[in-house]
């Protein structure tokens, strides 16, 4: 195991941030960490990283309780851009490959390869400061991985990321995967988990709700399909969804029909027959609905069954 | 002990990097103290007997007052919020560097750019046919000793005070500029009344520049300036051990923050 964490607590004053968190990422895994903002995904990265001791529980990285030293093992991603805008490229490779501990030829060979990764060999020369967003994202992930970590930490590596860009560094984390790192991915894009993880851990209030493959977590959700729809009479909607035996999840003024087999748009339009619908998608059952039906429960309005739905 | 230096050095060279990448601010370093030195000397020309001995005069309080004030407590402060501000304090802290290895990089650098400034005032100084009459080496323990105050004071405001940019100016002004004034880098101390006068015997900048100026202007030996280097290696201790304490209490909040 690569990181492992036990029954994990930490609180800051008052405020209890993680509350017995349970963790493993397996050597070569990808495994991503989905949490709203104060979840305790920052929190979890500073204690794996030694920056901050845990309260209580038992941590460990490549087999070794976090500390100074096994910060040669592990390269972080920041979310934000965090590079020496008057160096170059290579200027900050070096500079932070040396504080890694790598010297001479071997920083050199270091520099060169991730310059070829990450197809940076354009603006290797060129100052941080005259580059654009996307370039800069890409050397901070460089510096991430100029020493040739065992384990990666990105932390939410596409926030504000164009679409383009994004799916470069989808590729990237592939080619990551492909050299056998392990990938600890945190991030609140679900797109970005299913494309990239083999696992997932959902995290919320400081624990992990549940983890597993996309799969796996897919199976949580009663449902063989999803229809998203919105609609004029949204009792009458419920009505009728109780009456055909369908539970109904609203979340943030969306309804979403859980489906407990596959249908056809018409099929489903005509057991609504008389249901005012203004527009109606279906789609597979994904993360983001795993994601919400864990951490939001209380937002669950299952269907009310009545005779007649008028 | 020798990945501490490496990291040091490494630390040191990159601040330099920054600095000669960052044109404008060099150029007002170079051109503060040599415009300082230029009216000043001009201003004592008369008094001293030509331009020549009113710069030797001149030189060492407006080499550790106008040059190494700015750039070795003003350097350290701007250099914390800076790397605060652009988030590679994190990253550093991410990184197996140690605390130690960043703060001496800093100092390493800071000690450099004072011997930059030391070359251009006392290059001017010759120009002018002014000169250093004493010991060139007790002249470098004194700029070492005078750095080392400025830059663990440059870390304690840094690391205490100054939480975005626009924080800078403000406690370094406060608690500098008077310190200057009273400490001979303009004018001579004589000119304080008495009170002043005690009072400015406990100011580290007073003691950088009676012990720089009695080598530089007299050619004195050690034993003339002890008093003034054991208040300056006193105060260095002090003022490292403060910048330390604040530094560390920094990246304790920044780890817990982070």
């Amino acid at each position: 195991m690569m990181i492992e964490m036990r029954d994990t607590e930490k609180s800051f004053g008052a405020r209890r941030v993680l509350a017995g968190l349970d963790l493993s990422v397996q050597e070569g895994e990808v495994y991503g960490l989905l949490g709203n903002n104060g979840a305790g995904k920052s929190t979890t990265i500073n204690i794996l990283t030694g920056l901050i001791g845990s309260d209580a529980g038992e941590v460990s990285v490549a087999g070794r309780p976090p500390s100074a030293e096994i910060r040669t093992l592990i390269g972080v991603a920041p979310q934000e851009i965090a590079l020496y805008q008057h160096l170059t490229c290579k200027e900050n490779l070096r500079f932070f490959g040396g504080i890694h501990r790598l010297r001479g030829s071997t920083l050199k060979q270091h520099v060169d390869r991730v310059v070829d990764t990450l197809d940076l060999s354009e603006y290797g020369d060129a100052r941080v400061s005259t580059m654009s967003g996307g370039w800069q994202r890409r050397v901070n992930l460089a510096v991430a991985i100029v020493h040739a970590p065992a384990i990666v930490i990105l932390d939410e590596p596409t926030a504000g990321l164009d679409v383009q860009a994004r799916y470069e560094l989808w590729e990237f984390v592939r080619t990551l995967r492909r050299d056998g790192t392990t990938v600890l991915l945190t991030t609140h894009m679900m797109d970005e988990a299913e494309s990239l993880c083999d696992r997932v851990g959902i995290l919320h209030d400081g624990r992990i709700l549940r983890e597993g493959s996309i799969d796996a977590l897919c199976r949580v959700i009663p449902a063989a399909e999803l229809a998203e729809v919105d609609v004029e009479d949204i009792a009458l909607l419920l009505c009728r969804a109780g009456a055909l035996g369908i539970p109904v999840r609203r979340y943030g003024g969306r309804t979403t029909l859980l489906l407990p087999a596959k249908t056809t748009l018409a099929d489903l339009i005509g057991q609504f027959e008389g249901v005012p619908l203004r527009s109606v998608t279906l789609r597979p059952v994904g993360i983001q609905q795993v994601f919400l039906e864990l951490t939001q429960p209380n937002r669950v309005s299952e269907g009310v069954g009545s005779g007649s739905c008028e | 002990m020798s990945a501490i230096l490496f990291d040091s050095v490494r630390v040191a060279h990159r601040v330099l990097i920054e600095l000669m990448r960052n044109r404008r601010l060099l150029f007002f370093w170079i051109l503060f103290p040599t415009l300082m030195l230029l009216l000043f000397g001009w201003v004592y020309a008369d008094e001293y007997g030509g331009l020549g001995p009113s710069f030797t005069w001149t030189a060492p309080g407006i080499l550790l007052g106008a040059a190494m004030f700015f750039s070795c407590l003003g350097g350290p402060v701007s250099l914390i919020v800076g790397e605060r501000e652009r988030r590679t304090l994190r990253r550093l802290l991410l990184s197996p560097l140690s605390g130690t290895a960043y703060y001496g990089g800093v100092v390493l650098a800071h000690l450099a750019i004072a011997l930059g400034q030391a070359a251009i005032v006392y290059g001017l100084t010759y120009a002018a046919g002014g000169g250093f009459r004493g010991s060139v080496w007790l002249g470098a323990l004194i700029l070492f000793l005078s750095a080392m105050c400025y830059v663990g004071l440059g870390f304690f405001f840094g690391a205490r005070f100054a939480g975005r940019t626009e924080d800078v100016t403000g406690p370094v002004a406060a608690v500098g500029v008077p310190l200057l004034v009273m400490g001979g880098t303009f004018f001579p101390v004589e000119l304080l009344p008495p009170f002043l006068h005690t009072l400015a015997q406990a100011d580290p900048i007073y003691h950088m520049n009676m012990a720089l100026k009695a080598v530089a202007q007299e050619g004195a030996d050690i034993k003339a300036i002890a008093l003034n280097l054991f208040f300056l290696l006193g105060f260095a201790a002090c003022s490292l051990a403060l910048g330390t304490r604040a530094y560390r209490q920094m990246l304790g909040r920044e780890r817990a923050g982070a």
